[in-house]
């Protein structure tokens, strides 16, 4: 990793197309802004690990026939329409 | 410009290790220019109904085939779900004021424990003209990862 020491209002550029300023330093929390092409996604790491995690729980899931049988579990007779429905209280 | 030529369909066919072979026409492909994130590999998905009946679909990566997603419409489930969306959050499906952008709105399920979740943190947003497509991750937190899909069912 790239180490660099940089002051309040001082800037890094990350190639052509995305600058990074240190805006504020207050205490122990660093503001920082970043320009970056719009078509870049800037997230906080937290955020981004976060739906990272579910992305790639969400793509180990049912396979056809598992997503099936889950669905029939659902299914009441004559109820199809009422997917909403709170038959207990939420623990 | 936009006039309707007649065309052959061309098809794509690839195999999913969950789903079986898929054949979808290659115009129905959906690309994600910016990807989804923890799969920046995977760019073109196929778009299926599971079920007819159900609310439920299948977005199939064409580039890997051990993975694929169950993806709802949020409206079916969540019915005052409005998420923000940005310019730049937008920015992956080029936009443009002379083109047709039909947009449309999908979340993607997990299944931990049997549960059904939505993760109401990361929309798709469909441009269903133009066959495009991004997970618009909202910054801020009023939306969860897991939102249950259903109520604890009677057992």
């Amino acid at each position: 990793m790239l180490t660099l020491s940089r002051r309040e209002g001082h800037a890094i550029r990350i190639g052509d197309s995305i600058r990074i300023v240190v805006s504020e330093i207050r205490g122990n929390t660093v503001r920082i802004g970043i320009e970056a092409p719009r078509e870049m996604q800037v997230f906080r790491e937290e955020l981004w690990i976060k739906i990272q995690e579910e992305n790639r729980a969400a793509a180990d899931g049912p396979d056809r026939d598992a997503l099936d049988a889950f669905l029939d579990s659902f299914v009441v007779s004559g109820s199809e329409d009422d997917h909403g429905r709170s038959g207990t209280e939420d623990e | 410009m936009a006039e309707a030529e007649p065309k052959m369909s061309d098809t794509l066919s690839f195999t999913n290790h969950r789903l079986g072979e898929i054949e979808v026409e290659a115009d129905a492909i959906l690309n994600f220019p910016a990807g989804i994130l923890g799969f920046s590999e995977c760019r073109r998905f196929a778009l299926l109904p599971h079920r007819p009946g159900t609310p439920f679909f299948w977005l199939i990566p064409i580039e890997r085939e051990d993975i694929a997603f169950v993806v709802v419409n949020p409206e079916n489930f969540f019915p005052d779900y409005c998420p923000s969306l940005t310019q730049d959050q937008l920015a992956p499906l080029s936009l443009e004021k002379d083109q047709d952008h039909s947009l449309g709105m999908l979340v993607v399920v997990s299944f931990r424990d049997g549960k059904p979740t939505a993760n109401l943190r990361a929309p798709l947003i469909l441009d269903l003209a133009q066959r495009r497509a991004v997970q618009a991750v909202q910054i801020g937190k009023e939306f969860d990862t897991q939102s249950p899909l259903f109520q604890a069912p009677t057992k």
